[in-house]
């Protein structure tokens, strides 16, 4: 029981670090809220995220501006065809000391930042995409046959532009699982681009403060968020919804039996429940409900759905499928 | 959540079996018969409770279910969820962790929401939805069973008022059945009892069939016809003079010398021999012209006769022969008369045996047949007499047939057998098709009444003295007079009758090649417009 004001504490410090930062970013990212919520969640959950959207939305601003935010590093890659696996993980380099001996001497590249932003990443090709695959996963990278441990916290956040797909490598299945979120950024509507222009076009440009100053901070925050419990009954909606993507499964829906090819992976499932967890410390709760899960379903799900030939032909969306069963399976 | 579960249920059940009433209801209504509500009501009220029951029952959940629907009608995020769960998971003696203290917090959390919430309304039990669609079966059935109130009340009156009907009818076949009895406990005669019984039953079925006055006449037909139809067939089976009158004759007739011959042959049974010597004593008789014999056998002949008819057990021959030797007497006639008329009758006799008519007679049988007589005489006096509207004319009753006329009267099997019925024949029903004098004058519809025909009859009776040779003869012509005529038009009749015909006719698996000429018959005897 000793431990309760302290675990209090840090849950009260999670949601009121979680609401600065938001607000920080909100300061640049106009009328973006969930998408800030989205990203802000992945990151506390040590997760990864996959913007969608066209360009000139602030993508990029808004990685740099969390950067800014949370005080860590930052780097950013501009993925394009030519773009080596190298350009991207490092290389091996030959260095001459002072005393003329030559070593190879490992050159870290972009990836060994804290926040990644993987702009336009599907123009790469798949061997430069896979590039990233070791490093979101197992948050080190191998070259030369040495490993080489990336700094935590790590978060990628990459883009693609919905619209222009010729010449574009479309992520691969395992590529997708690995993204926490998949996060579609919208057109601002009137009101917000008033706002944007107001923001940008002027001399005063708004600052963004530094919330957190230590990695620590992040991870500890991160602890918190595992800490939070669920009732078996919670935890079993979610797999339900989860196995509810799948056609073959009892529990499928007519639209997941009819447009679906592939269901969602169990990474899907522990998106959905570390997402709820984080809602529910911002729901000022202990406990995960259903209500949370349902919350991030769409964010955590509609990258891990792959639709079939017949659903593509339809038009059918991801999330409509994923609406359905959140409304079947309420 | 199981008393509201228990009460969806019932209200559920209540509709179910509240259609079941209406369509009950709305069945005896259109049967017009009493719809027994209370015991109905009581019966499904225990069919939708043990329904219910058996739902709740059924459906009944558990705390974690109980919990699940709390939440999600409160929109509490599944507090009560979340903290049954953890206040199960958590052991009290366990060693506090971090991920147990998180759950305490947790459990904390739900419980302050819960104090400070407002849940009672969820728990609150309602009134099921579909309850206030049980006024439509109760409404229903109300005005049903209102409806058919006043339809039972109507077929009530109705049924009352033919049984005011028939009631008449149906004590007379009792009474006539007790009279039956009495000769059965006399006679010891099967077929009696036999008829008693049926006409008790008759009576019975009479009253049960009373349902509607156009029923309780149609029935009161039938019931009547088909009394009338055993009564003849008893009768009919029971023709000819018994071996009693037999016996009684030929005693009579051993008195005397001249007939002491034609008593053997009697006695023998051989009844042609016995009026071969009849006439041969006849002949002698007439040769010998000695007064003092011929007074002596008729007087002894007469005697028998006589004593036959007081003990009842005269046949309708019996009695006209003794009436018309009654009459030969105070006339002074021979009694030669009486002996050729008593050989004509000894030779009918012979034939009807010979025809296979009579039958081996039981002991008593004569006075079986005198008591079916009268039954079927009192039998046709009801059924006709039920064809008048007003049924004024007392019926007459079967024991009033003892002594002459009366029985003979309601009979159609008569000596007149072969002989055309015409108008006015007190034998048959008057107005017959194709009477000329179809205009209703009489009490019966038989023609007048029997004792007034016969004391006409009486009246015109020609008697003579017999001739030289055997073309004398004395005749009893029992018909009826002039004014014999039917007080009822065919008409009348026809529309009485037609009903119990109809009846007749349905009943019956008629053949189609047989319906054009049954048609034809009903067609040839309806009465012109």
């Amino acid at each position: 029981m000793t431990d309760t004001p302290n675990l209090e504490n840090k849950v009260q410090e999670f949601k009121a670090s979680f609401t600065r930062i938001r607000d920080e970013m909100a300061k640049m990212m106009v009328g973006q809220e969930e998408i800030l919520e989205g990203v802000l969640s992945a990151f506390f959950a040590g997760g990864h995220v996959l913007l969608e959207g066209v360009p000139g939305l602030g993508k990029t601003m808004l990685v740099r501006t969390l950067a800014d935010a949370v005080n860590l590093r930052f780097s950013r890659v501009q993925f394009t065809p030519d773009l080596m696996p190298a350009d991207i993980v490092g290389t091996n380099m030959i260095v001459e000391d002072e005393q003329g001996r030559k070593t190879f001497q490992f050159q870290q590249g972009p990836v060994f930042a804290n926040i990644v932003l993987a702009d336009e990443i599907n123009r790469a090709t798949p061997k430069t995409q896979s590039a990233l695959l070791e490093a979101m996963q197992e948050h080190h990278v191998t070259v030369g046959g040495a490993q080489h441990q990336l700094d935590q916290p790590f978060l990628v956040l990459a883009t693609q532009n919905p619209l222009e797909m010729e010449g574009t490598y479309p992520l691969p299945e395992a590529q997708l699982d690995r993204f926490f979120f998949k996060l579609k950024v919208r057109f601002p509507n009137a009101a917000e681009l008033n706002t944007i222009m107001d923001r940008t076009t002027a001399n005063e440009r708004p600052s963004v403060a530094k919330v957190l100053h230590d990695p620590q901070e992040v991870m500890a925050m991160r602890e918190v968020v595992r800490q939070v419990p669920l009732a078996k009954e919670v935890q079993a909606h979610a797999i339900d919804l989860v196995l509810a993507t799948h056609p073959d499964n009892d529990g499928a829906t007519p639209l997941t039996k009819k447009y679906v090819r592939y269901g969602a992976s169990p990474r899907g499932a522990q998106a959905l429940i570390l997402a709820g967890k984080i809602n529910a410390l911002l729901d000022n709760r202990y406990h995960v409900s259903k209500a949370d899960i349902d919350k991030a379903a769409p964010a955590a799900l509609r990258h891990r759905v792959i639709l079939n030939f017949e659903g593509e032909a339809e038009g059918t969306s991801t999330d409509e499928v994923i609406a359905e069963i959140l409304k079947l399976k309420a | 959540m199981a008393l509201q579960t228990f009460l969806g249920a019932l209200a559920r059940g209540a509709l179910a079996m509240g259609a079941v009433l209406v369509i009950s209801t709305a069945v005896f209504r259109w049967r017009v018969v009493r719809f027994p509500v209370e015991l109905s009501v009581v019966a499904a009220s225990v069919v939708a409770l043990g329904y219910a029951a058996a739902v709740a029952f059924a459906r009944r959940k558990s705390l974690l279910q109980v919990a699940e629907v709390i939440d999600r009608a409160g929109k509490t995020h599944d507090r009560f969820l979340t903290a049954l769960a953890f206040s199960e998971s958590n052991s009290p003696g366990a060693a506090p962790s971090s991920h147990q203290e998180m759950q305490r917090l947790a459990v904390r959390e739900c419980v302050e929401f819960v104090r400070n919430g407002r849940f009672e309304r969820l728990v609150q039990v309602r009134w099921p939805r579909q309850a206030v669609w049980l006024l439509v079966p109760i409404i229903s059935v109300m005005l049903l069973q209102w409806q058919a109130q006043i339809a039972i009340d109507a077929k009530e009156a109705q049924i009352a008022e033919a049984r005011s009907t028939v009631e008449d009818t149906a004590k007379k076949l009792e009474a006539l059945a007790r009279e039956a009895e009495k000769a059965q406990a006399k006679t010891s005669d099967e077929k009696l009892k036999r008829m008693a019984e049926r006409l008790k039953q008759g009576a019975d079925q009479l009253r049960a069939q009373a349902i509607s006055p156009e029923e309780a006449a149609k029935a009161q037909m039938r019931e009547l016809s088909a009394l009338e139809q055993l009564a003849q067939e008893m009768q009919k089976s029971q023709s000819g003079a018994t071996s009693e009158e037999m016996k009684t004759l030929a005693e009579a007739l051993a008195k005397n010398e001249e007939t002491q011959k034609a008593a053997d042959a009697l006695k023998a049974g051989d009844l042609e021999k016995a009026a071969a010597e009849l006439e041969q004593a006849l002949k002698d008789l007439q040769q010998r012209k000695d007064e003092k014999t011929a007074d002596a056998l008729s007087k002894d002949i007469q005697e028998a006769l006589k004593q036959l008819a007081a003990q009842q057990q005269l046949s309708e021959a019996m009695q006209k022969l003794a009436q018309q030797m009654q009459q030969s007497q105070q006339g002074k006639g021979a009694s030669s008369e009486a002996m050729q008329k008593l050989a004509q009758m000894l030779r009918r006799m012979q034939q009807q045996q010979q025809q296979g008519q009579g039958q081996s007679q039981k002991g008593g049988g004569s006075s079986s047949q005198q008591s079916l007589e009268s039954l079927l005489a009192a039998l046709q006096n009801m059924k006709y007499g039920q064809g008048e509207k007003d049924g004024g004319s007392k019926p007459q009753d079967g024991k009033d047939g003892k002594g002459s006329g009366m029985v003979a009267m309601q009979s159609f099997s008569n000596e007149k057998s072969g002989q055309t019925p015409g108008a006015g024949d007190p034998n048959m029903p008057s107005g017959h098709p194709g009477s000329e004098h179809d205009e209703g004058t009489t009490d019966s519809v038989f023609g007048k009444d029997r004792k007034e025909s016969v004391a006409e009859a009486q009246a015109k009776q020609i008697s003579g003295t017999a001739g030289e040779g055997e073309n004398s003869m004395q005749q009893f012509i029992p018909s009826a007079s002039d004014n014999s005529k039917s007080n009822r038009r065919y008409k009348e009749l026809y529309n009485a009758m037609a009903p119990a015909a109809e009846d007749a006719v349905l009943q019956e698996n008629i053949p189609l090649g047989s319906r054009f000429f049954i048609k034809r018959y009903f067609e040839a005897i309806r009465p012109k417009e």
